[in-house]
């Protein structure tokens, strides 16, 4: 037993008070000659025990009494070492924060570190005084509060409790803390404590300091739930998946491993794709990352990388996306056939966009003429390729708008035919007028106009730019469309020649978009489609114009928690998106008119797969993946120090002042504080010694 | 005492009570001619009653009338007016010393004895007087005369309250002296050895003396008011006991109350009157009472046992 008070206990020597009264009493007791004293000491010897009795029972009594006063004073408590926080024993309102993000998967033995936290909040609960009211937030992005406020019904905050799972999302303690205060804010009680259970995973958090709102923020304890212990982790921290610049219908893939522990992590990366396995090993330093690359099937729409599992294991495998797309159904409209197949405007556009061989790029083609192009016809298609289309008629112009505006590609490629004066008839769709053809005065190197560095950051450009030796820019061109750039409208350049002249102008019409290649597509103007580069520019127009490309660098991937925006493709009536474990959406109608559909319900890591279905849902389907992936900060397992969270969540100076001391779990102590059984106890002796004093 | 005789009468109690006499129904047994009945059935000219014939009887006073009358044997019973003697025994142990002013127990006793003497002498009856502390301390005979009244009174006065309480051998005494048929007055809070007492009191009236019991006790003895821690001490030794007073009255009352049921009933067994007197009570109050009208015990024996 302890006090709080213990010099108080000086108060004790007052226990000789009654006793020095009680023998003074007896020497100052009355005289009195009396006749009949045979009747008393007959009495006397009758009721001697009884009376001796009841005489040393009001001593101890009065003794006790007297020194219970300044033992009161003292407050002892008994002093144990007990599971959970310090709380007072007064009324308080108590709002629980478990920690259920990501990093509380880890595996400690039998249990996850989430198991631990909800058995410690158990624990809480059961030595939490009825007179106290709690509320229970986890503290994932964005908090959720699992009560309705603060509540007396500890066993629905038990039940509750038990709902608590693991999720795949990241810490959010500032607004976790942010959502208790709001909650206590109502509180009446004295006494407002915030419990955090958690891991103390760093997650890359640098600032804790949380923006209280009250003048009298309340009291924080942290309860580190994994005692200490480190928490070392290797995880899959990130994928980058680029088509091979220099080679044609292979991918690239580079895995980043990161090592969360002072020891060096080497073993083997494993790839999976198309049912193909590629292993690769992998030596990781002491907390540091390491890359690891690996070429695939650029036909392949997703794999999964994985590395050996530890004590939290869903971050050692990850989904990453090759090819989102299905095939694209592309037209070339041939304004230029040839019968010699190598002199045919289409020739090398055909084999870049679906070469023959097991490669796939994704692409289904149609080549037509121009009389063949009509409205129906175009239905089902995604991008129109005009390559070199010398007329075009009212009507296909016509089409052709309808289609761009509707959200199809459409791409304008120069040569003989294509005139100003034929470009005059879509001027409508054209980014930028045409002014004239201009030539290059003679071939040569140093003489013929290249495509001039660097690129800019577009999506279309995405394999050229780490390569500034690519061929790209070894491509000859040595006859261009000079484009009126002061042209009206919404036309930009996107690349363009080292003489300045433009390249490649795009423009945006209706939901659809719109690219003009100044030169062509053929070997008449240019040496480009000879150039390795010539395939991967194709394919990466053909899939920008068909909205498979965002605008910045491609992000075909995106963290736990986003907001996915996807584009329905033109036409799409039906569209189902299917989550890793098997829950799925379903979007149709009227929500689909906007053409970008917010898709939120990204909580599980893995390959989302998105069915679109043109017309009625037992039509004709089309199938696109998007990846979703943990947040590689919730990977850092990196501990921050407990007594620096302490400080850094603590809301006032007194209570920074309590934080100093770190304690861990198990080391907690606290006390049963027993002065107001000690006044009870009083009490008692009081009433009782009045009884015993007046009883006959 | 500090008592002088003029301070043990009450004048106008006397005054009062002198024209009634101190009739008792106990048979008197005196040589003089008085006011009480003598037990002894003689030629007395007045025809008492009749009695049925026991063997032993005078055949000659058998009345041949009643015979006739009825075919049984009666004899004829006459009375003979003679004179009372009394006796006061006085306890003057430690005991009686309790009391302060007009309550103390030997200022009573004494008082009670002066003036019933005084009624007794009034009407030519001899009053003795024997004093009893630890042991017989005096012993007054018994005189009819008036002038024995001041030496009764002044050996009252004499008494100083001391040692235990020796009344029976008071009682063992005044049997020995008093004659047949006396009255013996017994003062005293009785606080004696009771077996020895009551022995000796049926004594007494085996030697067919009329016996009353004047037990003479304070309110305090009676209610036991103290409250506090006290210190008894006893007045009849050097005895002093330490007590929670308010925790012993219970037991005190019951046993002083159990002690005066004994008296009441040995008294009642034996034909004693047994009168319990608190001092705090007036002493014309207990003359009239006890003594001039209730007197007696429930019913004497005229025959000599």
């Amino acid at each position: 037993m302890r006090f709080e008070n213990p010099y108080m206990l000086f108060g004790l020597a007052a226990l000789l008070v009654p006793l020095v009264l009680h023998f003074w009493h007896r020497r100052r007791a009355q005289v009195v000659p009396f006749a009949a004293l045979d009747f008393l000491l007959q009495s006397h010897r009758r009721m001697a025990q009884r009376l001796h009795i009841r005489q040393w029972l009001l001593l101890v009594i009065r003794c006790l009494l007297t020194a219970g006063i300044p033992l009161a004073l003292a407050k002892p408590y008994l002093a144990y070492q007990a599971e959970g926080p310090k709380l007072s024993a007064e009324p308080t309102s108590v709002v629980l924060v478990i920690d259920d993000s990501f990093s509380m998967s880890y595996r400690l033995g039998e249990e996850t570190l989430l198991d631990r936290a909800i058995e410690q909040a158990r624990v809480v609960m059961n030595e939490l005084p009825p007179f106290c009211n709690v509320a229970l937030v986890t503290c994932s992005a964005p908090p959720r509060t699992l009560t309705d406020g603060l509540t007396f019904d500890h066993h629905f905050v038990l039940k509750a409790l038990q709902t608590i799972t693991a999720t795949y999302r990241s810490t959010d303690i500032v607004a976790a803390m942010l959502t208790a205060e709001r909650l206590l804010s109502g509180s009446r009680l004295m006494h407002r404590v915030v419990i955090l259970l958690t891991d103390l995973a760093s997650g890359g958090k640098s600032d804790l300091r949380v923006p209280w709102t009250t003048r009298r923020p309340p009291q924080v304890q942290v309860i580190d739930v994994a005692n200490g212990r480190p928490l070392p982790n290797r995880a899959i921290r990130d994928t980058q998946v680029r088509l091979a610049a220099n080679r044609f219908g292979r991918a690239e893939l580079q895995v980043t491993v990161a090592n969360f522990s002072p020891e060096l992590w080497h073993d083997l990366v494993t790839v999976r794709a198309g049912g193909r396995l590629s292993t690769g090993y992998l030596q990781v330093a002491p907390w540091s990352t390491a890359s690891k690359e690996f070429s695939l099937d650029a036909a392949l729409t997703y794999g999964t990388v994985e590395i050996p599992p530890d004590d939290l294991q869903d971050d050692n495998r990850r989904a990453f996306v090759i090819r989102p797309a299905a095939d694209l159904r592309v037209l070339i409209v041939n304004g230029a056939p040839r019968n010699v197949q190598y002199l045919d405007e289409t020739f090398f556009v055909t084999r870049a966009l679906a070469p023959k061989s097991e490669v796939n790029t994704g692409v289904a083609l149609m080549v037509m003429t121009p009389d063949q192009v009509t409205a129906k016809q175009i239905q089902m298609i995604d991008v129109i390729i005009l390559a070199n289309v010398a007329q075009v008629t009212a009507e296909l112009s016509n089409v052709l708008e309808s289609f761009v505006r509707a959200g199809g590609g459409l791409l304008v490629t120069a040569g003989d035919n294509f005139t100003p004066a034929a470009a005059q008839a879509i001027a409508d769709l054209l980014p930028f007028s045409v002014r004239s053809v201009e030539k290059v005065a003679a071939r040569g190197l140093l003489q013929a106009a290249h495509i001039a560095p660097p690129l800019p950051a577009h999506s279309l450009f995405e394999p050229f730019r780490a390569q500034p030796d690519s061929s790209l820019f070894a491509a000859e061109i040595q006859r261009f469309l000079l484009l009126d750039a002061q042209t009206v409208g919404n036309g930009q350049v996107l690349a363009s020649l080292t003489n300045g002249a433009p390249f490649l102008a795009e423009k945006s019409l209706g939901d659809g978009r719109v690219l003009m290649l100044t030169t062509t597509i053929d070997r008449d103007w240019t040496d480009l489609p000879i150039h390795p580069a010539f395939v991967p520019l194709m394919l990466n127009m053909v899939r920008y114009l068909a909205v498979q490309l965002a605008t910045t660098p491609a992000q075909q991937a995106d963290d736990i928690g986003s907001t996915v925006r996807l584009r329905a493709k033109r036409g799409v009536q039906h569209m189902i998106v299917r989550a890793p474990d098997g829950a799925s959406q379903e979007f149709e109608g009227s929500k689909l008119a906007r053409r970008e559909i917010p898709f939120a319900k990204t909580d599980v890591p893995g390959i989302y797969e998105v069915e679109s279905m043109i017309g009625k849902p037992d039509s004709h389907s089309e199938r696109t993946v998007f990846a979703i992936h943990i947040d590689p900060k919730e990977m850092d397992t990196t501990r921050l120090d407990l007594a620096a969270v302490r400080m850094a969540l603590a809301g006032s100076p007194q209570v920074q002042e309590t934080a100093q001391d770190a304690q861990t779990w198990e080391a907690s102590e606290v006390g049963t504080e027993l002065w107001p059984w000690v006044i009870i106890a009083l009490l008692g002796l009081l009433f009782f010694e009045t009884f015993l004093f007046w009883q006959r | 005492m500090e008592d002088t005789v003029s301070d043990l009468l009450d004048a106008d109690l006397l005054d009062r009570l002198s024209h009634l006499g101190v009739p008792t129904r106990a048979v008197v047994s005196g040589t003089l001619s008085g006011v009480h009945r003598n037990p002894q059935h003689g030629s007395s000219v007045e025809f008492a009653e009749h009695q049925e014939y026991a063997p032993g009887d005078e055949v000659r006073r058998i009345d041949w009338r009643v015979f006739g009358r009825t075919d049984k044997y009666y004899v004829r019973c006459y009375e003979d007016e003679t004179n009372l003697q009394a006796y006061f025994v006085l306890d003057s142990s430690g005991s009686m010393a309790y009391g302060q002013g007009e309550q103390n127990k030997l200022r009573y006793a004494a008082r009670l004895a002066a003036n019933l003497a005084y009624l007794l002498l009034h009407q030519q009856d001899a009053v003795g007087l024997v004093t009893v502390g630890a042991t017989v301390e005096r012993h007054l005979p018994a005189r009819a005369r008036s002038i024995h009244l001041r030496e009764l009174c002044a050996q009252l006065c004499l008494m100083k309250p001391a040692g235990s309480t020796g009344l029976t051998a008071g009682l063992t005494h005044v049997g020995e002296v008093a004659e047949k048929y006396s009255t013996i007055y017994v003062v005293s809070d009785l606080f004696a050895q009771e077996s020895q007492m009551y022995r000796a009191l049926r004594r007494l009236r085996a030697q067919h003396h009329t016996v009353v019991l004047f037990q003479i006790l304070h309110p305090d003895e009676l209610h036991f008011p103290f409250r506090r821690l006290t210190a008894f001490q006893s007045l009849e030794g050097h005895q002093r006991v330490i007590l929670e007073a308010r925790a012993i009255r219970t037991a005190y009352l019951q046993s002083l109350q159990a002690f005066l049921e004994r008296i009441r009933l040995e008294a009642g067994n034996v034909g004693i009157t047994h009168v319990q007197v608190e001092t705090s009570q007036p002493l014309e109050h207990i003359l009239r009472t006890h003594i001039i009208g209730r007197c007696g015990p429930s019913r004497s024996t005229r025959r000599a046992v």
